[in-house]
């Protein structure tokens, strides 16, 4: 048993043992979690991933004379308004207002964008006010000369994702990417074993106030995403579907270009890269076990797509062994697989993570409340009038 | 080597590869192929002993023929080595190497475009 205190005074004297959650299956598997809970002090986690449930606050600083902005857009596309006199609030897959650009620009590339440090043009416009009397302003504004911008993820780094497959005649044109008819390839998104929250699947260590690698800079978990879900069926003791989810905030002050992108999905939206590492903190020999999971460990089911319903038919079950390895069986028919988060991105995040605690400049903190473990269960929404679908 | 063939409207409906293989020692591989009423054209891979013969003889039969040096290529800056494109590729051209980079053989490509239409961040682009 070993504290967070203790942790962090080893990474001040330079003797902590940073592993990457790859590294921490091999090294369970040959000295045993007993063993690996006394020699490991941290295991890293990395993936990079389409999250579009991503975004971040802006503060844009006061006009002279000064504006309420009431409609916001940056680069073309909207961001929300309904809040104080400068703040907004611009979303990961709002559209460009132009309909020439539509879902190749959005609110992702707009962050992409800034991070990058280009200049991002401010349109806004507003009713005027006795106290903000200016009713429209139209100017530059870069990641420099923001007061303020704090990304706010409501839901990032699912815990497991189901892959895709698409049984109609057609090809369709999904969030997982472009799905070839006759299930003619899968499409996946987990980074399985080295996956933040699969390496802590019942969140003992992770929750509000945990620090993170956020897009290359540090940040928060700032608890539980939504729709975290604690009630889904586990093997090996990680959930077989999508099921814990976590709410991020990072300054984009301090965010590298390596590890954000603006991305978008033919026919479907834009949507957001990001970048996310979390530390787990191996307090006992319950915890080295949960870090050692490995790809072949995490079962994924595989649905089809096809059928665009809540509930997507269960067409087979595998692993992300199987995934990786570049085609699954499916019907007696080999099925290649394409993965949609970087895998190699993923492994870089977590190394990096490592270098950073190894060299004594990111300390472990302790959360002041866990993520939720049990009794949450998304509800769905039910329609009032008759199903048009 | 790798070209276009462009067919006029008159060429559209002559056997040209035809004569083409029968008359000359090449090994080819059509790659792709537009080719209607009003002409089109066609993605021909060439090689063997008589290549060049071979070629001078479509070019002399009416056939415009345009050499490519690559028919795709990656952005590295703009790859983020995802994957999304690697089961879309009908010929495996493109490959996870063993460190998860993502590579996209040129010699091998048909230059479908699936990969770089369904391309996330637009890294790879299919030269006409």
């Amino acid at each position: 048993m070993k504290t967070i205190e203790e942790i962090n005074q080893r990474i001040k004297d330079g003797d902590a043992v940073v592993v990457t959650a790859t590294e921490m299956t091999q090294i369970v598997r040959e000295n045993g979690a007993e063993k690996a809970a006394e020699d490991i002090d941290v295991v890293t986690t990395g993936t990079f991933g389409a999250m579009c449930s991503s975004g971040a606050f802006l503060n844009f600083g006061h006009t002279d004379p000064p504006i309420k902005m009431t409609k916001t857009f940056l680069n073309g596309v909207e961001s929300y308004s309904g809040l104080a006199a400068v703040d907004t609030y611009i979303g990961a897959t709002q559209p460009s207002r132009n309909p020439d650009v539509g879902i190749e620009y959005g609110g992702a590339h707009v962050i992409e964008d800034l991070i990058n440090g280009k200049d991002v043009e401010l349109v806004a416009d507003s009713y005027g006010t006795d106290c903000y009397p200016l009713t429209e302003v139209k100017t530059q504004v870069n990641l420099e000369n923001l007061n303020d911008a704090v990304m706010i993820n409501p839901r990032n780094s699912y815990q497991n994702y189901a892959a895709a497959v698409n049984s109609t005649d057609e090809p369709i044109y999904t969030y997982m990417g472009t799905l070839l008819p006759n299930m003619g390839n899968v499409s996946f998104s987990s980074a399985g074993g080295l996956s933040p929250l699969l390496n802590d699947p019942y969140f003992q260590t992770i929750g509000l106030g945990t620090k993170i690698f956020l897009c290359g800079a540090e940040g928060y978990v700032i608890g539980e995403g939504t729709q975290h879900s604690t009630e889904v069926k586990r093997e090996n003791g990680v959930p077989v579907d999508g099921a814990g989810t976590m709410m991020l905030k990072g300054d984009m002050k301090q965010m590298d270009h390596e590890f954000i992108r603006g991305a978008t999905m033919p026919k479907y939206g834009s949507t957001l890269f990001v970048g996310v590492g979390v530390p787990i903190p191996v307090l006992n020999s319950d915890i080295a076990k949960r870090t050692a999971i490995a790809d072949e460990d995490i079962t994924c089911r595989v649905t089809d797509y096809g059928v665009a319903r809540r509930s997507k038919p269960t067409i087979l079950e595998t692993n992300y062994q199987e995934l990786r390895s570049g085609s699954i069986e499916i019907n007696g028919v080999e099925v290649e697989t394409s993965p949609l988060s970087s895998y190699k991105k993923a492994v870089k995040i977590a190394k990096e993570l490592q270098s950073w605690i190894e060299n004594g400049k990111f300390l472990l903190t302790s959360p002041v409340n866990l993520l939720a473990h049990e009794g949450y269960s998304p509800n769905p929404l039910k329609l009032g009038g008759k199903l048009l679908l | 080597m790798k070209a276009w063939l462009y067919f006029s409207p008159k060429m559209a409906n002559k056997a040209v590869i035809t004569d083409l293989v029968k008359n000359f020692d090449v090994n080819f591989n059509i790659l792709r192929a537009d080719i209607d009423s009003q002409g089109g054209k066609m993605l021909m891979e060439i090689n063997g002993p008589e290549a060049e013969q071979g070629i001078a003889y479509i070019e002399n039969a009416g056939i415009n023929v345009s050499p490519i040096k690559r028919v795709v290529k990656k952005d590295e800056n703009m790859c983020i080595d995802c994957g999304a494109c690697v089961s879309l590729c009908p010929v495996h051209a493109i490959i996870v190497d063993d460190d998860w980079t993502v590579e996209v053989k040129d010699k091998e490509c048909i230059g479908c475009k699936l990969c770089s239409y369904s391309c996330p961040t637009k890294a790879i682009k299919v030269i006409e």
